[in-house]
């Protein structure tokens, strides 16, 4: 049956404008469809956002939560998914920001506790994990609009969308965050 | 480092960089859809486990049943598939339809396969058959959905069918992802008097007996 609702849907042009319209009808089935496709993407956006495993599961079920609560405001202007990533991103770094505060307030605690535990990195003679922490090491205002632009694979003009900042903002910052790696990288040359 | 070194690095990044492990999908979905479900939300299907949700379910399937309940019996179906509006190309009379045989066979093969398909599942689920009815129902629910917007729905009592069918195949496939077993249970129940009362196998079976018969 699959192979005949796959040639159906092939032939006659249906689409995920149609899921859309029948999950903004409040469509359970629809919208589980969307979910179906966006999920797995949406959940590695905000993982790589969050680096962390609970976290991210809970910023994902918010993302799509909240994006169902406003399909009515979809205009199709855009993708489902660009939208649905934008909803995602924000919800990430709102999470994100709440989670910093938090740690501020309790590093002066954690540090006065035992000073001379704090973590060292130790350096990494492998490409790949230097590049990841060099990476980690960003500023946030410089590593999401490069991971955007360079892992996720967005356009400065999605990521100024996303994360409410201008088109040329983000290519600035792009622009930064590379030289910074360069730098950080030099001894690879 | 030079920007074509870092640019290749950065290319393995996206295999590499925080690859998160596999989430639990059908976990998260449950909790999306629970947060949906006690909002004050517009999920058109019930909501699962109260009693004001199954006696909702219960009068909506019968409402919508109520509606172009079957008369198989009265008359043959004849599905619409065959036919072309010529007024639409300016060929021919206005209100003459001309046969096309190439477009009637490959829709009419694939309503009279999903009604088999969906008798099926309607009679295992009838019968209390352990299955996977929500998968089936998922998949032929998509077909009922591209059944209604295709010529097969011209016909007003194929049309009926479908939508009801709609109904139906929506409240199945929403069963994976229902609580308890004694939730699922409950709502099985409902549909299976659903089913019955309204006689939608029989339907079924009238028209795919009779789709068949004209394929021939």
């Amino acid at each position: 049956m699959k192979n005949v609702a796959t040639a159906l849907a092939t032939s006659q042009g249906v689409d995920e404008r149609w899921l859309v319209a029948r999950a903004r009808q409040g469509d359970r089935v629809a919208a589980r469809q969307l979910y179906d496709s966006h999920a797995r993407r949406v959940h590695r956006l905000v993982f790589r956002i969050c680096e962390d495993e609970e976290l991210a599961r809970d910023l994902t079920q918010d993302a799509f939560v909240r994006a169902f609560g406003q399909i009515a405001s979809f205009r199709g202007d855009s993708a489902f998914g660009t939208w649905l990533h934008r909803i995602a991103v924000s919800v990430a770094l709102n999470a994100m920001r709440k989670v910093k505060r938090q740690r501020d307030r309790e590093r002066p605690l954690e540090d006065s506790i035992d000073l001379h535990e704090a973590p060292v990195r130790e350096a990494d003679p492998d490409l790949r994990e230097r590049l990841h922490a060099a990476i980690d090491a960003l500023p946030e205002s410089l590593r999401h609009p490069m991971v955007l632009y360079h892992v996720e694979g967005y356009t400065h003009v999605e990521i100024g969308k996303m994360l409410g900042i201008a088109e040329g903002t983000s290519k600035a910052r792009v622009f930064e965050a590379r030289a910074r790696l360069r730098e950080t990288l030099a001894d690879f040359a | 480092m030079t920007n074509d070194e870092l640019d290749k690095a950065l290319n393995s990044a996206r295999e590499t960089y925080r690859v998160p492990p596999e989430p639990p999908l059908e976990t998260m979905w449950t909790a999306i859809d629970e947060q949906l479900m006690s909002s004050p939300s517009r999920w058109s299907l019930p909501r699962r486990g109260s009693s004001w949700s199954l006696i909702g379910l219960a009068a909506a399937a019968a409402l919508v049943m109520g509606i172009g309940v079957g008369r198989w019996t009265a008359a043959p179906i004849s599905l619409p598939v065959n036919t072309v509006d010529v007024a639409t190309t300016g060929s021919g009379p206005t209100s003459a339809r001309l046969v096309s045989d190439e477009m009637a066979a490959p829709l009419q093969r694939t309503a009279t396969h999903y009604l088999g398909e969906t008798e099926a599942l309607l009679r295992e689920l009838e019968q209390g058959t352990q299955g996977r009815y929500g998968q089936q129902a998922t998949a032929l629910l998509a077909t009922t959905r591209l059944l209604l917007d295709s010529p097969a729905a011209t016909d007003a009592r194929m049309r009926g069918l479908f939508e009801d069918l709609e109904l139906i195949l929506a409240q199945i496939a929403t069963l994976r992802s229902s609580g308890s077993p004694q939730r699922r249970e409950q709502e099985l129940n409902m549909i299976r008097s659903a089913l019955t009362e309204r006689d939608v196998v029989p339907r079924v079976r009238t028209a795919v007996v009779t789709l068949s018969s004209s394929e021939d």
